[in-house]
C-alpha cells in the first residue's frame, strides 16, 4: 500500500511573500496541493493522508466544492482529511454538512473514529479539531485497534494549547504509521513511524527551510518513508557581514549577490551584522533589486572591547555605566542597552571641556 | 612618576635640545614665542603619542602644529623617567614613514612594549583625557559666548557625575535621547503600515456587512413576497370555491325561501311527486273503470268519485312533471352557463400554476441568499480572526527593542552617574576644599557643588555664587578641583604641568599655591612668562633647589 502525507496546506492563506510574489502566493498553495495530486495521479497512490489545517481560515463553501473537485479527479487514490485548529469544525462549519466525493474520507468527529480500506487492508484512525485550542493530550491513550493488517493515525498538534504529544506514548501506540501536522518543519520523530510532513509551502516568514511531504509504502516487511521537497519557494534567512568601508550601494550589491547564489525563487530576510559608517543610510526598499526582501534586520554595531574599556575607565563613568551591568546573554536587551550606551558616551568622551 | 629628561630632537621649533628636569617645582621661564607650549605639547606627546588626524581637522591639530619646522620628516624626541624607583628611556618618531615608540629599561635593559599597553601601565592607566583635565593645568579658557563660571561648573560636573575622563554626560544622554525620538517616529510609521493592514480588514468587513445587511433585506422582501404570494393564492382559492357555491345556490332559487328550500332538492328528485301523482291518477281512473264494470249502475256514486279524484290527481301529476321538467330544463341553462364558467377554472388554475411556480422560484431565492449570507458570514469571521491576527512585523518588534534597550540605556547612564557623583562629589569636595581654603589663606572656607552642581564658595558667613567671584578666585576654584581629582584618579603620581596657570592669581594667593604645590609628593612643572613664580621660590629657601632659569 502506498500512500503520500500532507499537513497544513494552508489554503486561503495570503503570507507576506514580499512585493515581488505576495499577490501570487496564495494561488501558489492551491498550485502546489494540485501537484500534489498529479502525483497521487501518475503513481496511482492508494491513499492520501491530509493531517490537518488543509485550509488556513474556515473554508467558504465554493472552497470546499473546487477542492472536493480536485479530489474527485483522482482515479485511483482514496483521500482522509481531517480537520485542524485553523479549519477547525464550527457550529456553522461548511464541514459539517459537505457532500464529499466518493473518494474522500473526512474524519471529523471529535472523536477518535476510523475508516476502512479492506481493499489495501488498512485502517486509519482520526479526529479533528472541533475548536481552537485542545489541551488535552487526546492521542496520548489512543492505541490502534488491530480492525486491519495496516493501521495507521491520523493526527494533528504537539504543542501546549494543540492536543500536546508525548512521544514515547506515541512509539507505543501500536500505529504501523503516525503521519503528524500542525507543525510547520519536516521533522521525524521516530524513523520511517512517526512523522511531521511539515507545510507543503511555507505560510510564515518563520517557516525557514524546505517544505514538502512524505511519500510511503507499508507493505509485510515494515514502512519505508521518503520526504520528498516540493514547496515553491523557500523562506531563507541571510547574514550579511559589513564594514566600515561598505557604502549603500556595495551592501545592497552584497545582498544581492548573496540572493542569487540562494536562488531568487526564494523569499528573504537579511540581517545586517558587523559595523558600520555612522552615516550609511540602508533603505530597505533600495536594496531589494527582485522584490523578494521581505525584511531587513540592521543588527551591525560596534563591537567593543568590554574588557579593556572597564580597565581604561575604572574610575569614570563608562566603566562605572559598564558594571551597571551584570550577566546578560547575547542578543539580550541588556547587551543592545550597554552598546547604544557606550556608543553615546565614547562619542562625547574628550570633547573638550 | 619624575620626568628627568625631554630631549626634542626634532619637534616644532626645538632641534637637538635637551632640556633636564629636577625633582620638585621645576620653573621653566621663557618669554613669549620661548616655546613653552612647544614643550609643553611635547611632554603630552611623549606620554600619549601624536596621531596625524583626518579630514579638515588636520590642518590645525597638535600633529600640524608642531611638526618640524625644518626637515619635517625626521619628527622624533626621547623622554627619560623615573617609575617606581627604576629608570626608562621612552623614544617616539612621529613622521608618518618612520612611525615608532620603544620604551627600554635604563636599569636592566629590558625592552617594554608600547603597543601592547606596557607604558599605559607605568602611568598607572592614566588616560590622555584624565591627563589633560587633571595634572595638564592651563587657564581656565571659557569658549566663545560661555561664562567662565559656566565652563567651571561643566568641569566640575565632568568630575563629579563622570569621574572624569573627559566625558559630557549630558551629551551623551542627549544622544541618547535623539537617537530614541528617532527610533520612535520610525515605529510610528511601522505601527501606521500595520494599522492600515488592519484598516484594510476592518473596511473589508465593513463592506461584507453591508452586502450581508442587503442580503437580508433582500431575504426579507422575498420573503414577505413570497408569503403575500402564498396568502394570495390561498384567497384566491377560497374566493374561487365561494363563488362556484354561490353561482349554483343563487340559479336554483331565484324566488322566496320555499322555492329555495324546494331548489336545494336535487333536480333529479324534483321529478318523483309529479310521476307518482300520474301514476297514483292512473290507477285511479282504472281502479274506477274496474268497479263499475259489474256494478251496472248500482251504487254508482263511489266510482264516479274515485274516477274523479284520480283525474284530479293525474293532473296534479301532470301539473307537477311539468314543473319538474320546467325545472330541469332551467338546470341545463344553469350547466350552460358554468361551461363558460369552466373556462375561468382553466385560467384559475394556470394562475395558480403561476403563483405556484413563482413560489418555488421565491423559494430558492431565499436558500439561495440564505446560503450566500453564510458564506459572507464565514468570510467575515475568517477576517476577523485575520484582524486579530495581524500581528507585529519583525522591524515593529526590533524597534520596539531598540527603544527598550535606549530607554534602559539612559537609565543605566543616569544610575551610574548618580552613584558615581555621591561617591566623588563627597570627596571631592572635601579635598577641593582643603585645597582652596589654603590657596585663599583661610578666607574661604570651602567649595560646594550641589545636586544641580552649582558651584558656591562658603566664606563662613554666606553662600557666594560663583559668577560672582572674580577671575583670579575662580582659577583658584578650577586648580583646586583639578588636583583634587588627581589625587582621585591617579595611582601613580603623574607630574603636575603648570602651563601660565597663575597670570591671575596675586602675589598672596600665588605665594601659597607655590608652598601647597611644594608640600606635595609631585613633580611639578612650571611653564611661566613672569619672573614672580622663580623668584617667590628663590625666596623660599625650602623650594630653591628647583629653580631652574633657561633665559
Amino acid at each position: 500500500m502506498r500512500f503520500i502525507h500532507i499537513a497544513d496546506v494552508h489554503l486561503g492563506a495570503e503570507p507576506d511573500a514580499g512585493s515581488a510574489y505576495s499577490e501570487e502566493r496564495p494561488g501558489e498553495l492551491w498550485g502546489t496541493l494540485e501537484r500534489v495530486l498529479e502525483i497521487c495521479e501518475q503513481e496511482r497512490t492508494d491513499l492520501l493522508l491530509i493531517a490537518g489545517d488543509l485550509f488556513h481560515r474556515q473554508p467558504l463553501l465554493r472552497e470546499l466544492k473546487e477542492v472536493n473537485y480536485l479530489f474527485s479527479e483522482l482515479t485511483h487514490t482514496q483521500v482522509v482529511l481531517i480537520a485542524g485548529n485553523h479549519d477547525h469544525i464550527r457550529k456553522d462549519s461548511h464541514y459539517r454538512t459537505f457532500q464529499w466525493a466518493e473518494n474522500v474520507h473526512p474524519l471529523f468527529e471529535s472523536r477518535m473514529s476510523c475508516v476502512e480500506f479492506p481493499e489495501f487492508q488498512t485502517c486509519v484512525y482520526g479526529l479533528s479539531y472541533h475548536s481552537r485550542e485542545i489541551r488535552e493530550p487526546l492521542y496520548d491513550r489512543c492505541s490502534a485497534g488491530g480492525v486491519r493488517r495496516y493501521e495507521i493515525l491520523l493526527a494533528h498538534g504537539g504543542d501546549e494549547k494543540h492536543i500536546p504529544i508525548d512521544r514515547k506514548a506515541l512509539g507505543k501506540s501500536g500505529f504501523d504509521y503516525i503521519a503528524l501536522g500542525h507543525i510547520h518543519k519536516p521533522q521525524v520523530l521516530e524513523k520511517d513511524r512517526i512523522i511531521y510532513a511539515g507545510a507543503l509551502e511555507s505560510i510564515d516568514q518563520n517557516d525557514t527551510g524546505a517544505h514538502g511531504f512524505v511519500s510511503g509504502e507499508i507493505t509485510d516487511r515494515g514502512v519505508r518513508t521518503r520526504w520528498v521537497p516540493f514547496a515553491q519557494r523557500e523562506y531563507i534567512h541571510l547574514q550579511v557581514q559589513v564594514d566600515e568601508e561598505d557604502t549603500a550601494g556595495s551592501v545592497r550589491k552584497k545582498i544581492c549577490k548573496l540572493k542569487s547564489e540562494y536562488n531568487n525563487k526564494n523569499i528573504f530576510k537579511i540581517t545586517l551584522t558587523g559595523v558600520r559608517g555612522e552615516d550609511v543610510v540602508l533603505d530597505a526598499g533600495r536594496m531589494d533589486d527582485v522584490g523578494n526582501i521581505l525584511e531587513i534586520v540592521d543588527e551591525t554595531r560596534r563591537k567593543y572591547d568590554l574588557e579593556r574599556l572597564k580597565r581604561e575607565n575604572s574610575g569614570n563613568l563608562i566603566g562605572r555605566f559598564i558594571g551597571e551591568f551584570g550577566e546578560y546573554d547575547e542578543g539580550s536587551l541588556e547587551e543592545q542597552a550597554l552598546c547604544e550606551g557606550l556608543e553615546a558616551l565614547l562619542n562625547h568622551k574628550g570633547s573638550q571641556i | 612618576m619624575r620626568i628627568r629628561e625631554l630631549y626634542l630632537k626634532n619637534f616644532g621649533k626645538f632641534s637637538e635640545k635637551h632640556f633636564y628636569i629636577r625633582d620638585g617645582i621645576h620653573v621653566i621661564y621663557g618669554e613669549n614665542e620661548f616655546g613653552k607650549s612647544t614643550l609643553h605639547a611635547f611632554i603630552r606627546a611623549m606620554f600619549f603619542g601624536l596621531e596625524r588626524g583626518r579630514g579638515r581637522a588636520a590642518g590645525k591639530d597638535a600633529f600640524s602644529r608642531f611638526e618640524p619646522w625644518e626637515n619635517p620628516n625626521y619628527y622624533a624626541g626621547v623622554m627619560r623617567f623615573e617609575c617606581g624607583g627604576r629608570n626608562f628611556r621612552l623614544e617616539r618618531s612621529f613622521d608618518r614613514i618612520s612611525k615608532h615608540a620603544s620604551l627600554v629599561c635604563e636599569d636592566d635593559g629590558e625592552e617594554l612594549s608600547v603597543e601592547d599597553g606596557d607604558l599605559n601601565m607605568l602611568l598607572g592607566g592614566i588616560t590622555q583625557a584624565e591627563f589633560d583635565s587633571t595634572v595638564s593645568v592651563g587657564q581656565l579658557m571659557a569658549r566663545p559666548g560661555q561664562e567662565l563660571s559656566e565652563t567651571l561648573k561643566n568641569y566640575a560636573a565632568n568630575y563629579y557625575e563622570t569621574g572624569g575622563g573627559e566625558i559630557d554626560l549630558n551629551g551623551a544622554v542627549t544622544e541618547l535621547r535623539e537617537r530614541r525620538r528617532e527610533v520612535e517616529s520610525d515605529l510610528k510609521a511601522e505601527q501606521q503600515k500595520q494599522e492600515e493592514k488592519r484598516r484594510a480588514l476592518f473596511q473589508e468587513c465593513g463592506y461584507l456587512e453591508r452586502d450581508m445587511e442587503k442580503l437580508k433585506r433582500e431575504f426579507a422582501e422575498k420573503r414577505s413576497a413570497a408569503e403575500k404570494a402564498e396568502k394570495d393564492a390561498k384567497r384566491r382559492q377560497a374566493e374561487q370555491a365561494r363563488r362556484r357555491n354561490r353561482s349554483v345556490s343563487g340559479k336554483n332559487a331565484p324566488g322566496g325561501n320555499a322555492e329555495k328550500q324546494a331548489g336545494d332538492i336535487p333536480p333529479r328528485k324534483s321529478f318523483l311527486p309529479g310521476a307518482a301523482c300520474l301514476l297514483i291518477g292512473i290507477f285511479g281512473v282504472l281502479g274506477a273503470q274496474f268497479m263499475q264494470g259489474p256494478g251496472q249502475g248500482a251504487g254508482s256514486v263511489i266510482p264516479l268519485v274515485v274516477r274523479i279524484l284520480s283525474v284530479l290527481v293525474l293532473l296534479t301529476g301532470a301539473v307537477l312533471l311539468t314543473a319538474g321538467l320546467r325545472r330541469k330544463n332551467g338546470n341545463v341553462a344553469e350547466s350552460e352557463e358554468s361551461v363558460s364558467d369552466t373556462g375561468d377554472a382553466e385560467e384559475q388554475e394556470h394562475r395558480l400554476e403561476m403563483y405556484r411556480k413563482e413560489r418555488e422560484q421565491l423559494r430558492w431565492e431565499l436558500s439561495r441568499i440564505r446560503a450566500e449570507w453564510k458564506e459572507k458570514q464565514i468570510r467575515l469571521e475568517n477576517l476577523r480572526e485575520e484582524e486579530e491576527d495581524v500581528q507585529q512585523s519583525g522591524r515593529e518588534k526590533s524597534l520596539l527593542k531598540r527603544r527598550q534597550a535606549i530607554l534602559l540605556a539612559e537609565e543605566k547612564i543616569r544610575s551610574a552617574a548618580g552613584k558615581l557623583g555621591q561617591q566623588t562629589s563627597s570627596f571631592l569636595n572635601r579635598r577641593a576644599s582643603e585645597i582652596f581654603v589654603e590657596l585663599t589663606e583661610g578666607k574661604y572656607r570651602g567649595i560646594d557643588a550641589d545636586e544641580k552642581l552649582e558651584i558656591t564658595v562658603w566664606d563662613g558667613e554666606r553662600r557666594v555664587r560663583a559668577e560672582q567671584l572674580s577671575r583670579g578666585t575662580l582659577e583658584q576654584i578650577y586648580f583646586s578641583i583639578r588636583m583634587a581629582a588627581a589625587e582621585l584618579l591617579q595611582e601613580e603620581p603623574m607630574p603636575v604641568i603648570l602651563d601660565d596657570t597663575f597670570a591671575f592669581y596675586d602675589d598672596k594667593r600665588l605665594e601659597s599655591a607655590l608652598k601647597w604645590l611644594s608640600r606635595q609628593d609631585r613633580q611639578v612643572i612650571i611653564f611661566t612668562c613672569q619672573r614672580r613664580e622663580g623668584e617667590m621660590l628663590h625666596e623660599d629657601r625650602t623650594a630653591k633647589e628647583g629653580i631652574d632659569d633657561h633665559q
